[in-house]
């Protein structure tokens, strides 16, 4: 009996550490929650990719946020989306006004970039930046025309996008928050948008 | 067709050492099977959950059947009363409900293999556990374990937030009440067979 009892003790003390190792000491039981938790203790590194604007003019995101010098709020969008997309943009309105308020403009900026290249043309996202009422000084469109770049980025940053099953897509939106080096620090619910300017706002670390 | 397949072949002759390798062919091309419709089976969340965990499951206690008696025998030291077996079985399953565990799996076949491999294995390991507990060894860890499948369906179809990145919430909510009906149908089949084998005991006596 005794070697039975070591035994189911041992199986069970190895699915606790296995468990624990999986869920970062029981704290996250979803990936989305990984996700976040991941990022919130180590920045990570976005790859360099290439952008077309809602213009039609393309240009290099990394080198162009750290010419910006300014933290970019990032969300993920297709103009077509009816569901999720539309509390992201929202939320992006939201933010908008808020930066305008606050006159965070020098310090921080709104990007919202499609996952899917082919319907998003630059005129797409004009349209898409009129109907949200976009300021083009505060919120950029653009979309990443190399499909490979795309699944990097999107495998890089946890997005996960899947048929919605009513002909769209759907993903986990969240705010990502990228310093301007480049690097993603936070990820921020979709409707904590005061968490994510206050991380903005009075972050006086130089990037 | 597979299990007709290796009843067949059980039936006709012994199990030697010809024979075992050619059941470990029917095996190889089971597990490929499986792991070559993981693409198509793991789309849907019900399908992931409710087809594919149990065919993993059941097929290992299958093949539990045909093991060598003297490997049986050889564990039973390890597994009294089939704890053990009932405890690794109980261990496995709840990691992979798990969220998190399931997204993994789907994303990165590494852990989906091992997903494969450990439930097949808990199917084996059951199989002999099973028989070598009592009926009231049996009702707790059947009882217990389906209270846990239950509970964890009524959280998958009552929560708001989607659980996991590759499934939608209604497949979420349909997975969940899954899980509450296969565990509550186990717990009645189970019951079932032992008023009806309790009844046929009290019928023989009389």
């Amino acid at each position: 009996m005794l070697r039975t009892a070591l035994i189911c003790c041992s199986i069970l003390l190895l699915a606790v550490i296995v468990a624990a190792h999986l869920t970062l000491n029981f704290s996250a039981w979803t990936s989305e929650d990984v996700r976040r938790q991941r990022i919130a203790t180590t920045p990570l590194e976005l790859p360099e990719f290439d952008l077309l604007d809602a213009q039609g003019e393309q240009y290099r995101f990394k080198k162009n946020i750290q010419q910006g010098g300014k933290y970019v709020l990032l969300g993920f969008i297709y103009t077509r989306c009816t569901t999720v997309c539309t509390q992201l943009g929202n939320e992006f309105q939201q933010l908008q006004r808020e930066i305008i308020l606050r006159n965070l403009g020098d310090r921080v900026s709104l990007l919202s970039i499609s996952f899917d290249p082919t319907n998003d043309t630059p005129l797409a996202l004009q349209n898409y930046a009129k109907r949200m009422n976009a300021d083009s000084k505060i919120w950029r469109f653009a979309s990443v025309k190399d499909q490979r770049q795309l699944q990097t980025l999107l495998k890089s940053v946890g997005i996960v996008v899947i048929p919605d099953g009513f002909g769209g897509w759907t993903h986990n939106a969240a705010i990502q928050v990228v310093r301007p080096d480049g690097s993603l620090i936070r990820i921020v619910d979709v409707t904590d948008i005061g968490h994510a300017l206050a991380l903005v706002a009075d972050s006086s670390v130089q990037p | 067709m597979l299990y007709s397949f290796i009843s067949v072949l059980r039936a006709s002759v012994m199990v030697t050492t010809l024979r075992r390798y050619r059941l470990a062919l029917l095996w190889a091309i089971y597990f490929g099977v499986l792991f070559g419709s993981r693409r198509f089976v793991e789309l849907n969340m019900v399908r992931h959950m409710i087809w594919q965990f149990p065919a993993l499951i059941t097929g290992g206690f299958r093949l539990g059947k045909y093991l060598p008696a003297c490997w049986c025998l050889n564990f039973e030291r390890y597994d009294q009363l089939g704890l053990s077996g009932m405890v690794f079985f109980i261990a496995t399953t709840s990691i992979w409900m798990i969220p998190l565990a399931i997204d993994l799996a789907v994303q990165i076949p590494f852990i989906d293999a091992l997903k494969f491999i450990s439930l097949w294995l808990t199917g084996l390991i059951l199989s002999q556990s099973w028989q070598r507990a009592g009926d009231a060894v049996q009702a707790f860890f059947l009882i217990s374990w389906a209270m846990m499948v239950v509970t964890i369906g009524m959280l998958y179809q009552e929560t708001d937030i989607r659980l996991c990145n590759s499934y939608l919430t209604n497949e979420q909510a349909d997975t969940g009440t899954g899980l509450m009906m296969t565990a509550s149908m186990l717990v009645v089949i189970w019951f079932f067979r032992l008023f009806h084998r309790l009844h046929q005991q009290e019928k023989s006596a009389v």
